[in-house]
């Protein structure tokens, strides 16, 4: 081992640097502001590819850049900040996939820049519940698998899955039996049909995967690598909420700082100044929550999948707070469409809903928290 | 993805932690497990010795004379052991440090060591009746004599350990004719002195936890002045500072981690497939999850020299207010009997709310840190450039 806390600080803070300057050469708010009116769903894929991101947390003996958790959560913070539209924890999610099964073409798709879609599933956190899948108020079971003569089929509706419309080739949890297995499947063969939606925030790439007898090629994975893929999920959603409750406090504190009323600065009333430090708070209680993900993965399955899905409820809770308490701050200009704050609005009225959504994640930390309890009173 | 390479070690904190596992291991059995409080301080002192506590303070005053990483380190091995550390939090944490930055040499010679040693327990005489969250208030009026003393008169209240305690540091008014905050000094009051009574304060537990402390006509010494008459609350900024880490770290202290309050939902089995009662549970383990975790993380700040920031007092109201809905959840999930007659969270739901405004109230807390760290205008202050004697507070008193 080398180096101090401080010198990966430093390291961390370098890539955030670089990340920032980065995206700050392109103004995404006023894409999604144009996207939104022309009702188109934006990318920023080509600009990604530019900074190395797809294959950021690919090894680099296969043409990555050896990216851990923490590299990752800063990443994604800062590309969230920016409200750049891409839908990282997809891509990362599927293509970490093919890599832990060591599929053979893993180096072409890096070197392709190849756009990955994950559909994200929870194992189950209550005795008897299955797999479950989906947006929120669905709680939907996973595809079925079945072998054929020269191969594997799945049959099922996998919905909202972020980044599948433009994917070159979709990654699936599907249940063999009773037996969950990961999936390839690319979306041009036949059975495969995709239906891109477009649901209220236009940085979201997202469609509907409908599988009929859809061929797919099986990945040789344990359980214990799938749970971990929803971890890693929620923990990536956490991260992207710090970015965007961070952003959303910057605009606040500028504003509040600034706007003269009453004979003094907003910022000076108790009413706006609590809610600042609201945002401060749950912003800080996530990057707790990230932190501890990223020490956690690698040692210790049951710590990562709790800091994971504490992590997306805080982040969760961040962004519910930041993205209204924006808007509220700078009063009725701030719910135009004009400002910059409802687009943050838009993007977690949307993403809040995905991957079972934040209340069933609730449900989640909970049961979690329990067994826990119920494991060590048991040993 | 590779493996997380934060917060490695050097050897020399290898060395250091092995040898604190070691001394832990062989007398950790030797520990109290009861609350008394002599046992206590004398455990606390053993630590001391051991190198274990009082790891930063200077050597020639009995400290380690180490950093801030091996105070880390043996903080966290004394909770790797499961042992009790600190009981002295008033000397050891708060006035301890504050002294070792702010008292003149013959002070520190006086103090510090009688502190280390576990012999001379230390209060803190800061909040009066009329003066909590805004402590630049206090009325308690020290005047000057020709003998070269000084005789202290007022009321001090919220005082832990007032009854067992050799010394109170007190803050004090020395002029009411300058600004609130330029005419406070800190005295160190010899508990025993003659004018100094102690009352008991009964709380919403029925026990009296906390002291009102009343001067009347308490003469000290110049000598008993810290840092100058006049620079009282840059002392006391000091000293709540070390409070504030102190109650920060000390999460784990108050028992309040989110497992406390599953273990005792298990009465329930059935609640395990109870999809509201675990939405609601979750709702409370986000908060205290996350502030567990940010302890631990702070400590490894700490230990590699980082000043804690003003906005870990956000901790205390996460803790307490999530801790406060706990209580709320296990009654409603398990009945009256959370609130019997000596049932652990009576005593919970008992101490919470005092909790909430300890070391600051939450809304001053989040004025303090609104301006502090966020940068925020503060609200006008009308007393803030006048003499504290035509304040109507000062006015008044």
């Amino acid at each position: 081992m080398s180096g101090t806390t401080t010198e990966a600080g430093d390291l961390l803070a370098e890539l955030r640097a670089a990340i920032t300057a980065a995206m700050s050469r392109s103004d995404f708010v006023a894409s999604a502001r144009e996207d939104t009116d022309t009702g188109v769903v934006g990318s920023c894929w080509e600009l990604a590819r530019s900074l190395d991101l797809p294959a950021a947390l690919v090894a680099e003996q296969h043409g990555g850049l050896g990216f851990g958790p923490a590299e990752a959560i800063v990443c994604l913070e800062e590309c969230a900040r920016s409200l750049a539209p891409i839908c990282l924890p997809s891509h990362w999610g599927g293509l970490r996939l093919l890599e832990a099964a060591g599929e053979p073409d893993l180096d072409q798709l890096v070197a392709d820049a190849a756009q990955l879609a994950f559909a994200p599933a929870r194992p189950p956190v209550i005795a008897g519940e299955p797999w479950l899948q989906g947006a929120a108020g669905e709680r939907a079971p996973l595809p079925k698998a079945a072998r054929r003569n020269d191969g594997w089929s799945i049959d099922g509706t996998l919905r909202w899955v972020a980044g599948a419309s433009r994917a070159d080739a979709l990654v699936l949890i599907a249940l063999e039996g009773e037996t969950p297995t990961a999936f390839r499947v690319s979306p041009g063969d036949p059975g495969v049909t995709l239906t891109s939606v477009v649901r209220f925030d236009h940085t979201t790439d997202l469609a509907h995967v409908r599988l009929g007898d859809a061929p797919a090629t099986p990945l040789e994975l344990a359980e214990d690598e799938l749970a971990r893929s929803w971890a890693l999920h929620q923990a990536m959603l956490g991260a992207e909420g710090i970015g965007i409750t961070r952003r959303c406090l910057e605009m606040s504190l500028a504003h509040a700082r600034e706007r003269y009323a009453f004979g003094r600065t907003i910022g000076s009333f108790q009413a706006i100044k609590h809610r600042l430090v609201e945002m401060l708070r749950l912003v800080e209680m996530t990057e707790n929550c990230t932190t501890w993900f990223a020490d956690a993965w690698n040692e210790d399955l049951d710590d990562t999948m709790l800091a994971g899905v504490a992590a997306r409820v805080a982040g969760d809770r961040a962004q519910q707070h930041a993205t209204s308490s924006n808007i509220f701050v700078h009063g009725g200009m701030g719910a135009t469409w004009e400002h910059d704050a409802p687009y943050f609005y838009r993007r977690f009225q949307l993403r809040r809903l995905l991957a079972l959504g934040t209340e069933e994640a609730l449900v989640e930390l909970g049961a979690r928290v329990l067994d826990r309890s119920w494991e060590t009173a048991d040993v | 993805m590779r493996d997380p390479q934060l917060n490695p070690e050097t050897a020399a904190d290898d060395g250091f932690r092995a040898a604190a596992r070691r001394w832990l291991a062989e007398h950790s059995s030797q520990a109290p497990t009861t609350g008394d409080r002599d046992e206590l301080i004398a455990w606390q002192t053993r630590l001391v010795e051991a190198g274990l506590l009082g790891v930063m303070w200077p050597r020639e005053y009995g400290g380690g004379g180490l950093g801030h990483r091996e105070a880390a380190i043996a903080q966290e091995e004394i909770e790797r052991a499961g042992v009790p550390g600190v009981f002295d939090v008033l000397g050891m944490e708060i006035f301890g440090p504050t002294f070792v930055l702010e008292a003149g040499s013959e002070q520190k010679q006086r103090y510090l060591p009688g502190i280390l040693r576990g012999e001379e327990l230390w209060c803190q005489l800061f909040s009066e009746p009329a003066a909590g969250s805004d402590l630049a208030g206090v009325r308690t009026r020290a005047r000057h004599t020709e003998q070269g003393t000084w005789v202290v008169n007022g009321q001090k209240v919220w005082t832990t350990n007032a009854q067992f305690a050799s010394f109170g540091a007190a803050l004090v008014r020395t002029d009411p004719d300058v600004p609130k905050h330029a005419g406070l000094t800190l005295i160190v009051i010899p508990m025993d002195a003659p004018g100094v009574s102690v009352r008991g304060l009964r709380q919403i537990s029925g026990k009296a936890e906390f002291n009102e402390v009343f001067l009347d006509d308490v003469e000290v010494p110049d000598a008993n002045v810290i840092g100058g008459v006049g620079h009282g609350w840059a002392v006391a900024m000091r000293a709540l500072m070390f409070e504030r880490s102190s109650m920060a770290l000390s999460g784990e202290g108050m028992n309040l981690r989110i497992e406390r309050f599953a273990n005792a939902l298990r009465a329930r089995p059935d609640l395990r497939h109870d999809r509201d009662a675990l939405h609601r549970l979750g709702d409370i383990a986000v908060e205290l999850l996350a502030v567990a975790e940010g302890s631990a993380q702070m400590v490894k700040r700490l230990r590699d020299g980082e000043a804690p920031s003003p906005a870990v007092g956000l901790n205390k109201v996460t803790l307490v207010n999530a801790a406060m809905r706990g209580c709320d959840l296990l009654g409603e999930l398990l009945g009256p009997d959370v609130l019997a007659p000596g049932s652990e969270w009576t005593e919970a739901v008992s101490f919470l709310p005092g909790m909430r405004s300890a070391g600051g109230t939450e809304e001053v807390l989040r004025n303090n840190i609104g301006e502090r760290v966020l940068g925020l205008p503060p609200e006008p202050r009308p007393d803030k450039n006048v003499p504290f004697s035509s304040l109507l507070a000062g006015g008044a008193a």
